[in-house]
C-alpha cells in the first residue's frame, strides 16, 4: 500500500488517534548553539549515532538544523572550524508538540527527511522524531489494545492482526461446551495447569488464566457456551485465543467500557455481567486483539509477556 | 450514628446528599440486588461496587440510608439524579467493600 | 492471619480443606461479583463472598487465592465443596453477613 493510502486508512480508522507528536518524540535530544563549530556537530553525530543536530538559541528556541550532508559539504570545503551558523539549514520543517499522528506521517511523506524537530508554541525545542520513533510509537500502541471489526476489514482487506501460529498448531486446545455457567472455567483451569508445566512464572500464569477465564465466561454468557480456547506458550510469551460462533459484539467500543454489559439480571445474580470482563482482560494482557461484529463470531487474542514482570 | 456522622468519619466523597439527620442502624455489604432486597435491614449503610440504576430502586425499596459505592467507582449522572429524587445519600469511596465495612464496624456500627 | 483465627473470629465452619493452622492470609477482599475479584491481583488474600457457585472456586483458583469464606449462611453445594477440595482451596462458611464478617476480621487486624 503506498504511504499516501496508508495515511488515508489511518485517518479513516482513527487508529493511533491518541498519539500526538509529544507522545511519539524522543526527548533525549542533543542540540548545539549557532556559535558552536561545525566540528562539534560532526563529533556529536558520530558519538550519538544521529543524522542531524538541531541548533537552538540561548532560550532553546529552534533556529536551524545541521544534517550529515551539510557536514560532508563543510568537510569538502575545509570549513570544519567555521561556526554552525554559517552552514546550517535555517528554514527547518518542524512539528508542533500537539500535531496529530497523521500530520507526522504526512511530514515524512512530503519532505523525505529522516528527522523532524518538535517545538512548543513559543518555538522552544522539546524533542525530535525519527522514523524509528514513529515505529516505536506504533508498536507501543499495539501493545495496549487493538479492536478490529467489520469497518476495519473493509479498509484493511485481509490484513490480519491475529497470530498466524494458530493456523498450524496450538500447544493447548480446549473445546468450550457449556450450558449455563456451571462448567465455565474448566478450560481455563486446564490451561492454567498446562502453563504451570511450561515453566512460566506464577504471575504471568495468573494473568493469562484470569483473562482466559473471563473470555471463557463471556462465551458462556453471550455465545451459547460453544467455542474454543487455544494457547501457544513459547519463547517467553503466552498467546491465548478464545473464539466463539457468535452472535458477536455489536459495539466493541461500548463493550470495552468498564461497567457496560448486555448480560441479564439472572447472570448478574450469578456474580457476572457487571461489565468488567473485557476491562479485566485489557488490564491484565500485554497485547489484545478483539475481532467481532454484529452476527459475527468473536475472536479474542491475548498475549502475555513473561519478562514484563 | 446518623448519615451525617458516617459522611464525617469515613471521609468519602459525597455524590448526592439526602436526609443527613437520618439514623443509620446497621451495615450491609453485598453486590447481589436480590440479596439486598431479601436481607438488608431498613436504615442500613449499603456498601457495594454496583453502580447500576437498579441499585437506587433497591435501596429505596429496602429503605437503605446510605449507598457507598466502593473501589473508586462512580455512578452515571442519571443514577445520581434518581437518588436525589429518592432523597438517598450516595458516597464514593476508594476503599474496597471489605475496608469500608471494617472502618464502619470499628466506628461502632454493628 | 491464620485460617484458624478466621474461623474463630467469624464463627465459621470448615467445609473443605485441612491443616488450617498452616494456611495464612494477609489481606481480605469481599465481593459477590467474580469479575470484581478477578480485577484484584494479590494472591495472599481471603475471599469473602456470598456466591456459592463453582465459579467462586474457579475464580480463587485462577488468582491462586488460598481460601474462601462463604457468608450469609449459604449452603455450599456438594459439587462446589468437591471442586474446592480437588483444587486445594480451603472453603469456610459462616452465618454472619458479609458486613459483619468483614468488620470483625478488619477489627482484628486483617487489612483490605
Amino acid at each position: 500500500m503506498p504511504l499516501e493510502q496508508s495515511v488515508e486508512a489511518l485517518r479513516y480508522l482513527g487508529l493511533f488517534s491518541n498519539l500526538d507528536a509529544s507522545s511519539v518524540m524522543s526527548t533525549a535530544v542533543h542540540a548545539l548553539h549557532p556559535e558552536d563549530r561545525v566540528a562539534a556537530a560532526r563529533i556529536l553525530m558520530r558519538e550519538k549515532s544521529i543524522s542531524g543536530v538541531p541548533i537552538v538559541d540561548a532560550d532553546f528556541r529552534l533556529v536551524g538544523l545541521i544534517s550529515v550532508s551539510k557536514i560532508i559539504e563543510a568537510l569538502a570545503d575545509g570549513r570544519l572550524a567555521d561556526s554552525v551558523d554559517s552552514v546550517m539549514t535555517r528554514d527547518v520543517i518542524s512539528l508542533h508538540a500537539h500535531d496529530t499522528f497523521e500530520t507526522i506521517l504526512s511530514c515524512f511523506q512530503r519532505f523525505k527527511f529522516g528527522r523532524f524537530p518538535v517545538v512548543e508554541e513559543d518555538g522552544r525545542l522539546v524533542g525530535m522524531i525519527t522514523d524509528t520513533d514513529v515505529l516505536s510509537a506504533i508498536i507501543r500502541s499495539f501493545y495496549s489494545v487493538y479492536v478490529h471489526d467489520q469497518r476495519r476489514t473493509m479498509t484493511l482487506g485481509s490484513f490480519s492482526a491475529l497470530s498466524k501460529e494458530f493456523e498450524n498448531s496450538a500447544d493447548f486446545v480446549y473445546g468450550i461446551s457449556c450450558t449455563g455457567l456451571e462448567n465455565a472455567g474448566e478450560g481455563s483451569a486446564r490451561l492454567k495447569a498446562f502453563l504451570q508445566t511450561k515453566g512460566f512464572g506464577e504471575s504471568v500464569v495468573r494473568r493469562a488464566s484470569v483473562c482466559a477465564y473471563e473470555a471463557e465466561i463471556n462465551v458462556c454468557i453471550h455465545a451459547g457456551g460453544k467455542g474454543s480456547l487455544r494457547a501457544i506458550a513459547r519463547n517467553g510469551e503466552i498467546i491465548v485465543r478464545v473464539e466463539d460462533e457468535g452472535p458477536g459484539i455489536e459495539n466493541i467500543d461500548l463493550a470495552m467500557k468498564e461497567g457496560w454489559s448486555t448480560a441479564t439480571d439472572a447472570i448478574r445474580e450469578l456474580g457476572f455481567g457487571a461489565g468488567m470482563g473485557l476491562a479485566n482482560i485489557r488490564r491484565f494482557s500485554d497485547h489484545l486483539v478483539i475481532i467481532s461484529g454484529k452476527d459475527k463470531p468473536t475472536k479474542v487474542e491475548m498475549i502475555f509477556l513473561a519478562d514484563k514482570e | 450514628m446518623t448519615v451525617h456522622d458516617v459522611i464525617e468519619s469515613l471521609g468519602a466523597d459525597v455524590a448526592v446528599e439526602g436526609d443527613t439527620t437520618r439514623l443509620v442502624t446497621s451495615g450491609y455489604a453485598c453486590d447481589l440486588l436480590s440479596e439486598v432486597i431479601a436481607k438488608a435491614a431498613p436504615g442500613s449503610v449499603w456498601a457495594t461496587i454496583q453502580t447500576h440504576v437498579n441499585v437506587i430502586a433497591v435501596a429505596a425499596m429496602v429503605g437503605i440510608s446510605i449507598v457507598i459505592v466502593c473501589e473508586g467507582r462512580t455512578c452515571e449522572s442519571d443514577v445520581v439524579e434518581h437518588a436525589a429524587k429518592e432523597h438517598l445519600t450516595i458516597l464514593y469511596s476508594r476503599d474496597s467493600a471489605y475496608t469500608v465495612s471494617g472502618k464502619l464496624y470499628v466506628l461502632g456500627l454493628r | 492471619m491464620k485460617l484458624t483465627e478466621v474461623l474463630e473470629i467469624t464463627g465459621a465452619t470448615c467445609v473443605a480443606g485441612e491443616h488450617l493452622d498452616t494456611v495464612e492470609v494477609n489481606h481480605a477482599f469481599a465481593s459477590d461479583l467474580m469479575s470484581d475479584v478477578l480485577a484484584m491481583s494479590r494472591p495472599d488474600t481471603l475471599l469473602i463472598t456470598g456466591l456459592t457457585t463453582p465459579q467462586t472456586i474457579r475464580t480463587a483458583q485462577m488468582l491462586d487465592l488460598p481460601a474462601i469464606l462463604v457468608v450469609r449462611g449459604k449452603d455450599v453445594p456438594q459439587d462446589v465443596a468437591d471442586l474446592a477440595r480437588t483444587t486445594g482451596i480451603v472453603l469456610l462458611a459462616t452465618h454472619e453477613i458479609m458486613y459483619v464478617a468483614s468488620g470483625k476480621l478488619y477489627a482484628r487486624g486483617l487489612s483490605g
